[in-house]
């Protein structure tokens, strides 16, 4: 339908009958509607239009369209957040806009440190959480075992709130543990940790995540900019839901803060919602 | 309408390629309003405009490296813009929409009355085929110039010409013919293809197109 390589691009499309405008100077009656036509062109056009009563009436109908499109307002500025776009800008071009997953590699490029520093931290927190959830006695076994593979090789682990709030606390970076196993899983505590940690929120993301992580965003009220550290399937409270952690900056300024919230697979409603300002 | 100064865009162009975050965020500031009311012209929800604009700008960046400046950054970016709103109609597509949520009131403090037109105009707007309502927008509304227009739809002027003539038509015929659906599925021609050259949306653009 589109683009200038279409042979059929004059005509109408369908729907529209085409005899309407078969004989009639369409493109000279454009210029003559809104007065940008040169006096030879008005000359042709109202040759034209002294016989044929069709065009007149669309020049009429069209001069009233006009005048109708003048008296629109210009909407005001959306005030699009462009700090949040430099910093998802740099990840994959497949990518959705709305739901940004980084991966190391993009995370690697990504220039703005502190945002960088948050993800990196809470993404090598990511193993402590598999760790915890796994540990929870769900199907998979062992932690050493089950986290070292998707969370739904795994099954989905039974968790408990308790468990919930210390995957808060480990994404947020500010319980020992978390440290624990951040300097043991990488060298020093660089924004570019553990490269090999079983991240359940790695570009390998399950299908469907993108769904719930979306539905998820907007169930827990999550800023666009928020960008996502963290998804993986659990058993909560006898139901299957998602478990999606985020790290966003507070548009007023201030520190990062971590959201770690659980929706359910079926319906996508919010079961656990806990925030953390992400530490140092 | 006013358009941004070519010139000053280049140099913010230039520098945001280089990385320069605040030229980028200029460049946002500078568009961002042109690009929300085109979108939201084309689309008649708010949301739907929010989240075009949100794809314009973070294709513009991804794609601000690759940019070469042979073209006006304006026409670039209005052409991004039709692209992002046609990806939206797509997927809306199927969705036949309720004749009462289409469109929402423009988000302006305004007389009701004035108000109640211009959800009229934007009503009936919706109801003009894309492809015409693409270049009327352009032209009646963002005040881009004919030429203008050609260049960011990829299409000779003659035919920018007669889509604006029919679209102008169908529209105030649309204006004048009460509450029927936006767009008649049956005979819906349906969103048009993205328009070719925006660089990375085509695997070989041909040295005539945009960037």
């Amino acid at each position: 339908m589109s683009g200038a390589k279409d042979p059929n691009e004059d005509r109408a499309p369908v729907g529209e009958p085409e005899d309407a405008h078969g004989e009639h100077p369409d493109e000279l009656l454009a210029a003559y509607a809104d007065g940008s036509a040169s006096a030879y062109e008005v000359a042709q056009v109202e040759a034209h239009l002294a016989t044929c009563s069709h065009c007149v009436d669309d020049v009429v109908v069209a001069q009233g369209a006009i005048r109708a499109l003048g008296s629109l307002p210009e909407l005001p500025s959306p005030w699009v957040d462009a700090a949040a776009i430099t910093v998802h800008g740099r990840g994959s071009e497949d990518a959705h806009p709305h739901v940004s997953l980084p991966s190391i590699t993009d995370r690697r490029k990504r220039r703005n440190r502190t945002l960088a520093a948050a993800v990196g931290l809470a993404a090598a927190a990511g193993l402590v959480a598999v760790i915890l959830l796994a540990g929870q006695g769900g199907p998979g076994g062992g932690a050493s075992t089950a986290g070292a593979t998707a969370p739904e090789a795994a099954g989905a682990p039974v968790v408990s709130k308790q468990a919930l709030d210390r995957l808060t606390a480990a994404l947020a970076g500010s319980n020992g543990s978390a440290r624990g196993v951040l300097s043991a899983g990488s060298s020093g505590e660089s924004a570019e940790p553990a490269r090999d940690a079983p991240l359940p929120a790695s570009p390998t993301i399950a299908p469907g995540a993108e769904q719930a992580v979306s539905c998820t965003r907007a169930a827990s009220g999550q800023p666009d900019s928020a960008v996502v550290i963290y998804a993986a399937q659990a058993t909560f409270q006898g139901q299957r839901v998602w478990v999606i952690g985020f790290v966003a900056s507070p548009s007023s300024g201030g520190a990062p803060r971590v959201a770690v919230v659980a929706t359910t697979v079926d319906g996508c409603a919010v079961v656990y919602d806990a925030r953390q300002a992400l530490a140092g | 309408v006013s358009l941004p100064s070519d010139r000053a865009d280049a140099e913010l162009v230039s520098k945001a390629a280089g990385g320069d975050e605040a030229a980028f965020a200029a460049l946002v500031r500078r568009h961002e309003r042109r690009v929300y009311n085109l979108a939201y012209r084309m689309l008649g929800r708010e949301e739907d405009a929010r989240d075009a604009t949100q794809d314009v700008f973070l294709s513009c960046y991804r794609r601000l490296p690759s940019f070469r400046g042979e073209a006006a950054f304006t026409t670039w970016l209005h052409r991004v813009t039709v692209n992002a709103a046609y990806d939206i109609l797509r997927r809306r597509r199927g969705t036949v929409l309720g004749q009462d949520e289409l469109p929402e009131p423009p988000p302006e403090p305004d007389h009701a009355d004035r108000a109640s037109a211009s959800v009229d105009v934007q009503r009936a707007l919706m109801r003009v085929p894309v492809e015409y309502r693409s270049a009327v927008v352009l032209h009646d509304i963002q005040g881009m110039a004919y030429e203008d227009v050609a260049v960011i739809l990829n299409i000779p002027i003659g035919t920018v010409k007669s889509r604006i003539h029919r679209g102008r038509v169908a529209l105030g015929r649309a204006l004048g013919s009460g509450s029927e659906p936006p767009v008649d599925p049956a005979t819906d021609p349906g969103t048009p293809e993205r328009i070719r050259g925006e660089h990375s949306d085509t695997r070989s653009p041909s040295k005539t197109e945009l960037p």
